[in-house]
């Protein structure tokens, strides 16, 4: 092997990415050639000196400034959502998000069938069916890839298992509802009342 | 089951707070990936944000066909390579709108040193020699040499980062020695080396 030929590859002898007879050829030349060994320091030393270059420590407040973040993007400012239907809506998010018993998300629901109930404006009924409710275990729960910033409109938050729908009149109560209210009943026929401002 | 997926079960069975770990043991790797990709240190907090931002949003689909910190490190290289892009085209529209005061030169060197917007870095006269020399690397050489060299991956590792073939990390390493060896040699003689 001449010098050129192992310049050539010195790259890949220093690194050790020759097969063991051509890498054993460069040893023996290195060993017996000044300049060719010089070389071959020289891509030693070049990359050993790149330890010079320190690592950065992250801030302190690295991971906590994360969590800011992302508790901000995914819990929209209050004071946007006055209806209870969005506050519901928010709770609810909440809930799949942090984990939240599965008995509360019973008498959320409770609590939202109590409204429809009650709060019977003559005009318009809001009324809030859900779907695929979790009362057994915690949900799988995916967040949404576009949370919402604040100021985003009020569909964007609403959880994905339940929808609302807008009618004219009072609805016949749902199966589910039916289902849901007959599993509720206290043993002397009433059903247990729930007051909402213990969730808001 | 490595620690990493076990935590991610955890966080898609509805623990988002096991995230946390996750964090608190990337984070080094990933500010240090960016500020030495982008020799910015100013910037690589915020764009390393981004890359948990990202992880944590998209972590339900993670599959573990691969490791986390591949995943990981490949979001934090996509983020690494638009930034770039959005810097260049904010040089791009300051050279076009034709300035006087001599910030024009400026942006033009900042682009051609691959570092558009850093201050002074603390630091060695040899520390700021090896940060140039490596910031003058091709994005991909670089790439693969802070992976290696700093980030202690194997060719394997990198070649799943970066989505190329081993064969074609080694050469990218080649290269890269072959650069750094140029330009750094005299003051790592100078140094006495080891
Ligand atoms: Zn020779």
């Amino acid at each position: 092997m001449n010098c050129n030929e192992v310049k050539k590859i010195m790259a890949e002898f220093v690194q050790g990415d020759l097969p063991e007879k051509e890498s054993g050829d460069v040893q023996v030349h290195i060993d017996s050639c000044p300049e060719c060994r010089y070389e071959y320091e020289a891509f030693i030393k070049t990359w050993d000196i790149l330890d010079e270059w320190k690592a950065v420590e992250p801030s302190p407040d690295f991971t906590a400034r994360f969590l800011t973040k992302v508790m901000a993007q995914e819990k929209p400012a209050r004071t946007e959502h006055n209806s209870i239907v969005e506050r519901l809506g928010i709770i609810f998010r909440n809930m799949f998000t942090f984990r939240v018993p599965a008995w509360s998300a019973a008498l959320l629901i409770a609590a939202a069938i109590f409204l429809a109930q009650y709060f019977n404006p003559p005009q318009v009924v809001e009324r809030v069916v859900y779907r695929e409710v979790p009362v057994v275990e915690t949900a799988d729960y995916t967040i949404p890839s576009n949370p919402v910033v604040a100021g985003g409109s009020t569909g964007d938050y609403l959880p994905s298992p339940y929808t609302v729908l807008k009618n004219t009149q009072k609805p016949e109560a749902t199966e589910e509802e039916e289902i849901f209210e007959q599993q509720n009943k206290k043993t002397d026929g009433t059903i247990e009342r729930i007051d909402l401002k213990d969730f808001i | 089951m490595d620690e990493d997926l076990q935590v991610i079960e955890k966080f898609k069975r509805g623990d988002k707070d096991s995230f946390t770990f996750l964090i608190n043991k990337y984070k080094k790797p990933v500010v240090n990936l960016i500020y030495r990709f982008t020799g910015n240190f100013r910037d690589s907090e915020d764009l390393a944000q981004e890359v948990f931002l990202r992880a944590y949003r998209g972590l339900d689909k993670f599959e573990s066909r691969s490791s986390f910190f591949t995943w990981l490190y490949t979001i934090t290289m996509n983020l690494c390579l638009r930034s770039r892009e959005k810097e260049n085209r904010v040089i791009i529209q300051s050279l076009n709108q034709k300035q006087e005061d001599g910030s024009l030169d400026r942006d033009m060197d900042a682009l051609s040193q691959g570092n558009p917007v850093e201050e002074s870095v603390e630091g060695s006269e040899t520390a700021q020699a090896v940060r140039k020399a490596v910031m003058e690397l091709p994005p991909n050489e670089r790439m693969a040499v802070i992976l290696h060299r700093y980030e202690d991956k194997s060719y394997e590792e990198i070649a799943e980062v970066l989505g190329i073939s081993i064969s074609a990390v080694k050469s990218r390493l080649h290269r890269a020695r072959e650069s750094l060896r140029e330009k750094l040699e005299g003051i790592a003689f100078q140094k006495g080396g080891k």
